[in-house]
């Protein structure tokens, strides 16, 4: 971690990493890797806008179990990366802490039906 | 019986003030065998001559050595070409060591040779110019910086102006899942073993081009490579933050 950074800079910077990473030698002995390192390694390093939790809630598939992250993600007021997002929401529900990946899917999730926008 | 040498490399910059307790915190580990490399890197303030007269009671080798080369990673780099110890630890000039630190996971991987890289837990203090509120009193603090793990910021009880949060890390089998959802811990948190660092120096895991989380690069890096990671319980450091002090 490093001095405060904006979220547009960090964002590049994080893109650039997942780049790296995408072409790294593995040793032959590493384990496999499953379906939620995979989902990580690729994930959207864009900056998005949240809405408002009632229209999220309208567009989204997941569950009642997660019907409150739509609610934590109406919260955030200004456009940053998924993953940062994601662990936002988790922060002020600590009972999601252990759920990045799946918080991070439905957030995909969102963005792939429309129901928020990539910054441009 | 030979002690495993350890090389604790420090990227300095202005880090004068700081420097003194971080040096503490090493030449005072109860593990013996310490090699000290303090990379001063454009410093405006007398971090060399601080760390020199700091380093003065250190009965191991050490070294203030420059490297102009704008940046943290450039610094690690120059560092890192220097050592010569069997294991190396990362150490930023504001961030502290627990005692015993470095010996609990020298131990830890001299007995688990397949091991590559130990980790510990970690307390993350930051200090708050006006903070009011009785020691040990539990605060509801937003962070700058989200961080997985407990949120319980609690005052400190020898220190006014700090807060502080445990970080218990514990041990997991998918170590690298963690670090892909940033799951992060200070640098310092880790003890890396040679042929580890050899191979992350080799590729650039500390890469000079990153603005922030360049840790995250260089752990995530040697995770998806297929170094193993092991936790090693009470093996603890402090990671500071302060106004107007950069990371």
């Amino acid at each position: 971690m490093t001095r405060r950074i904006t979220p547009p800079v960090r964002a590049q910077a994080l893109a650039g990493m997942q780049l790296r990473l995408s072409t790294l030698p593995r040793s032959n002995d590493a384990p496999p890797l499953g379906d939620d390192h995979r989902f990580l390694l690729r994930q959207d390093r864009r900056l998005w806008q949240p809405r408002r939790g009632s229209d999220l809630k309208t567009m989204s598939s997941a569950g009642a179990d997660m019907r409150i992250l739509h609610e934590l993600y109406a919260r955030i007021s200004y456009p940053d990366t998924l993953e940062q997002q994601a662990k936002i929401i988790a922060w002020h529900a600590p009972g999601l802490w252990e759920q990045h990946v799946t918080i991070l899917r439905e957030l995909h999730r969102l963005g792939e039906a429309g129901a928020i926008s990539p910054v441009i | 019986m030979t002690r495993r040498l350890v090389s604790v490399i420090v990227p300095c910059r202005n880090g004068a003030a700081t420097l003194p307790e971080t040096l503490a915190s090493v030449i005072d580990q109860s593990w013996p065998a310490v090699e000290i490399i303090v990379v001063e890197n454009n410093s405006t303030d007398d971090s060399a001559a601080v760390a020199r007269a700091a380093l003065a009671r250190h009965r191991g080798p050490w070294q203030v050595i420059v490297s102009a080369a704008p940046g943290q990673n450039a610094a690690r780099e120059a560092g890192f070409s220097q050592c010569s110890g069997d294991y190396v630890q990362w150490l930023d000039a504001d961030d502290t060591l627990g005692s015993d630190k470095i010996e609990r996971q020298v131990l830890a991987l001299d007995s688990s040779p397949d091991d590559d890289i130990a980790h510990g837990d970690w307390v993350w203090e930051q200090t708050v110019p006006n903070l009011r509120a009785p020691a040990g009193a539990r605060l509801n603090l937003v962070i700058h910086a989200i961080a997985y793990g407990t949120r319980e910021w609690r005052r400190c009880q020898h220190r006014e102006h700090v807060v502080s949060c445990t970080f218990v890390t514990g041990p997991t089998t998918d170590y690298l899942l963690r670090l892909l959802a940033d799951w992060w811990a200070p640098p310092h948190a880790y003890l890396v073993r040679r042929r580890a660092a050899e191979w992350l120096q080799e590729i650039r895991a500390w890469n000079p081009q990153m603005p922030c989380a360049t840790d995250r690069e260089y752990f995530t890096t040697a995770a998806l490579h297929g170094f193993r990671f092991l936790h090693v319980p009470g093996a603890n450091v402090v990671y500071s933050t302060r106004p107007n002090i950069d990371k």
